[in-house]
């Protein structure tokens, strides 16, 4: 065997090494509500995300602590999630949300992460083409 | 008017690809000088026809012209002049008018300036190029034309996102395009080499200042972008292993890979094919990434709007490496010219060389795996994923620290084989530099991880002084050079060396930068006004909650007296902010600089009456070192690009150590 295909062989070697031991700590598995309901064995308590609305009125501040709690829905099911910090700045109720954590069995889902899908472009709140100035929102 | 004129000139741009093509692969079958002359004056057409393009949508920009639907959806009235021309680049049409216009430069400095030193490859060299052109002018007439019309005619324009509006994102898209794009002339030189069945390495040296340029400005481009997601977008890092920002480091590790192997072809003519495949690899990894980020394809922050160029960006890609990798396959092994060497020691500096471009090229296939991943398992298995941070984080580290090895040690040792007595002589001040510097991190850190990279980056660093020194006292016994004349004369007679080994010490220190954040320290807290809290060595007091509602936003402030010991640092302000026309708010971070380390803190969430805030904290030793190395690498560079090519050079090969 030439030199060649001996370093081909290790770099080969290496590459399956290093992307398998990432996969053992980077890959996150996405589910919605119902998905996670249905989860069993194992599945529970690996590091998960689950995506959805926030659905409206469930959000719930502790007043004098950073904890959140709130509802991710698909629609058909939801799943209660806890949170403690700062969500990120475009967090709201009735808005997409995917929150990363563990499933626990007792049936809340405790995210350590809280992320949100960024517009995917820069879009003005009101119509070009109307000709209107936008009116200033004072939130 | 000035809008039809731009359509136009995108059609005329269009022809005359298609013409230039013809013309040169017909000139270079039948041998007809006049139609590759020709081919060349069409290139040398398209350029002046895009930079007409790119004047009239800047001015378009400029005048408000708000009936060019391009100009209306990214710009408003108030945007000062400056952003208003950077909103050129702030959506997909205008950035990729942007990426043709650069590629018919390139293309057209690339054929001017090499036409008499490889006038059989000549032809095929612009053809090449035109093929390229053709495929962008398509792209950009029938599915992205920057100079569509808006009726009925706006009052006002849409504007440009807030977060872009910052001199960093004036620059960063025009770097990173550059780098893209400008690897297209090795990729050329390349193909034209395979067509040719040319192994010689004067393509090598013809193309070796274009592909340092490409790489400075790619590197630019990607630092400059982390150092605007640093101070922009408020989560505390400058890298999140996004899908935009893997798009351009894979292109940066190929080309990286490819500067160092072609040094080998210089001067040893090995890895010929090797070269070729980085040239091809890079070219499409950048077009691949650009396709990857435009098409909607992967979602990522950054994201352009969805949009129908994602099929001809894929077919492009598929396209030109089908093409590109089977005459790889055909013509290779049919290459004439002077036969292969073999690599002679295992122990030297073309094998040191083949292996950190092993791992280079390992690095890339981990981050475009990791990259797409995501879409394969979707696709194949129906199962939706995210790869995060960790995945890159824990399969590159160990390269990274691996790469500074194998840096410092090639640096020093010997082409063909190094003797025992010279890999002591070179390498045992630098390791022994090395090895104080491991100690003394581990005293300070008790991390493993860090103390490694540090002992590492202390060996690069100190390789550059031992060589330095070594070369001036050659140069005293044997020219009788006082030291000064000796020190000026080693940095101005061996540029690309030293240029090299001074780049060697920016990446070390960026390296050094980046293990810093091991030591990140991040809190979240809850402040009333009045309050002091503490982040670090820091005490931070609460002192006032503000409200402004000047220059066209609404913003939320907290505003914070910095102490250290007792000391005062001054005053820092971080915000929230809301933009007319927007419905997001955006982050302005109150920052501290330090060499040592930064401060940084982020207005998380606030009560609008002001009763509280709640305040995010990072304390990030070591940061400015990405930016310190970016500035030494850049300075690097540039030396070693001033030097000469070998083969143009008088010096005989085998005198450099």
């Amino acid at each position: 065997m030439s030199p060649r295909w001996i370093a081909l062989a290790i770099a080969a070697a290496a590459i399956l090494f290093l992307v398998y031991r990432g996969t053992e700590q980077g890959l996150v598995y996405y589910y919605t509500p119902t998905e996670i309901h249905a989860l069993t064995g194992t599945d529970i308590e690996k590091r998960i995300r689950v995506g959805g609305l926030v659905e409206g009125g469930s959000l719930q501040r502790t007043e004098g602590s950073l904890l959140l709690k709130f509802r991710i829905s698909d629609g058909a099911q939801a799943v209660d999630v806890l949170f403690s910090g700062a969500p990120p700045d475009l967090f709201q109720e009735g808005r997409g949300a995917i929150a990363e954590g563990q499933w626990k069995p007792e049936g809340v889902f405790e995210a350590d992460n809280i992320l949100v899908k960024h517009s995917e472009e820069y879009q003005p709140v009101y119509d070009a083409s109307s000709g209107s100035k936008p009116p200033y929102r004072e939130p | 008017m000035l809008a039809d004129l731009g359509t136009i000139g995108l059609m005329a741009a269009l022809a005359l690809a298609a013409f230039g093509l013809v013309a040169a692969a017909i000139g270079q079958r039948r041998n007809r000088p006049a139609l590759i002359a020709g081919s060349h004056r069409a290139l040398y057409a398209i350029a002046g026809v895009l930079t007409f393009c790119m004047v009239a949508l800047a001015y378009a920009f400029l005048a408000r012209d708000y009936s060019i639907s391009f100009v209306a959806r990214h710009s408003n009235r108030d945007m000062p002049a400056a952003y208003a021309f950077s909103a050129l680049w702030g959506g997909q049409e205008g950035s990729l008018l942007l990426w043709v216009w650069l590629q018919s430069l390139y293309g057209a400095l690339a054929v001017r300036t090499t036409r008499t030193a490889l006038p059989q490859l000549a032809g095929s060299f612009a053809a090449i190029f035109h093929a390229i052109l053709l495929f962008f002018s398509v792209t950009l007439v029938f599915a992205a034309d920057p100079f569509s019309r808006l009726f009925p005619l706006p009052t006002d324009g849409g504007g440009l996102n807030p977060l872009l509006q910052h001199p960093l994102m004036v620059i960063h898209p025009p770097m990173l395009y550059l780098g893209f794009v400008g690897t297209s002339v090795p990729f050329a030189f390349a193909l034209a080499a395979l067509m040719h069945k040319r192994v010689d390495p004067l393509w090598i040296h013809l193309s070796r200042k274009w592909t340092l340029f490409c790489w400075m400005c790619l590197t630019t481009g990607i630092v400059l972008g982390g150092h605007w997601a640093y101070l922009e977008l408020g989560w505390g890092g400058y890298w999140a292993w996004d899908p935009v920002e893997n798009a351009s480091f894979m292109p940066w590790l190929t080309m990286t890979a490819y500067f160092h192997s072609t040094m080998v072809q210089e001067r040893r003519r090995l890895l010929a094919g090797w070269n070729v495949v980085l040239a091809i690899l890079s070219y499409t990894l950048s077009v691949f990434g650009t396709f990857l980020t435009r098409s909607g394809v992967i979602s990522s922050v950054h994201s352009f709007a969805l949009s129908n160029i994602g099929p001809f960006f894929l077919g492009f890609v598929a396209l030109t490496l089908v093409v590109a990798f089977g005459l790889f396959i055909v013509q290779f092994s049919k290459m004439k010219g002077p036969r292969e060497e073999q690599i002679e020691h295992p122990v030297s500096r073309e094998s040191a060389i083949l292996i950190n471009n092993l791992f280079l090229v390992s690095s890339t296939f981990v981050v475009l795996w990791g990259t797409i991943f995501p879409v394969l398992s979707e696709a194949f298995q129906g199962k939706k994923l995210s790869v995060g941070a960790p995945f890159f984080n824990s399969a590159l580290a160990p390269v990274g620290l691996a790469l500074l090895f194998l840096m410092g040690t090639a640096q020093v040792i010997p082409w063909r084989k190094a003797s025992a007595g010279r890999l002591v002589r070179n390498l045992g001040i630098p390791v022994l530099a090395g090895a104080a510097a491991v100690a003394a991190a581990w005293r300070v850190t008790q991390h493993p991880t860090f103390s490694a990279g540090a002992g590492l980056s202390a060996f690069v660093a100190a390789g550059l002084l031992w060589d330095v020194a070594v070369s001036i006292r050659a140069r005293r016994r044997l020219h009788g050079e006082a030291t000064p004349d000796a020190f000026v004369g080693v940095f101005s007679r061996q540029r690309r060396r030293v240029g090299g080994f001074v780049s060697h010490v920016g990446i070390a220190l960026i390296g050094l930068g980046i293990m810093g954040s091991l030591f990140n320290e991040e809190k979240e807290m809850r402040v009333e006004p009045g309050q002091t809290v503490s982040a670090g060595r820091y005490s931070l007091h609460f002192k006032e909650f503000v409200r402004d509602h000047q220059s066209g936003y609404f913003s939320y402030g907290a505003l914070f007296d910095v102490e250290n010991d007792g000391k005062a640092l001054g005053q820092l302000r971080p915000e929230r902010r809301l933009y007319p026309n927007q419905n997001d708010p955006t982050t302005e971070v109150g920052l501290l600089k330090g060499l040592g380390e930064d401060l940084y803190i982020v207005l998380a969430d606030f009560d609008r009456e002001g009763k509280w805030v709640v305040l995010k904290t990072f304390v990030k030793p070591l940061v400015s070192l990405v930016w310190l190395g970016w500035l030494v690498l850049l300075v690097g560079s540039m030396w070693a690009f001033m030097g000469r090519s070998l083969a143009l050079s008088p010096r005989p090969t085998g005198t450099d150590r």
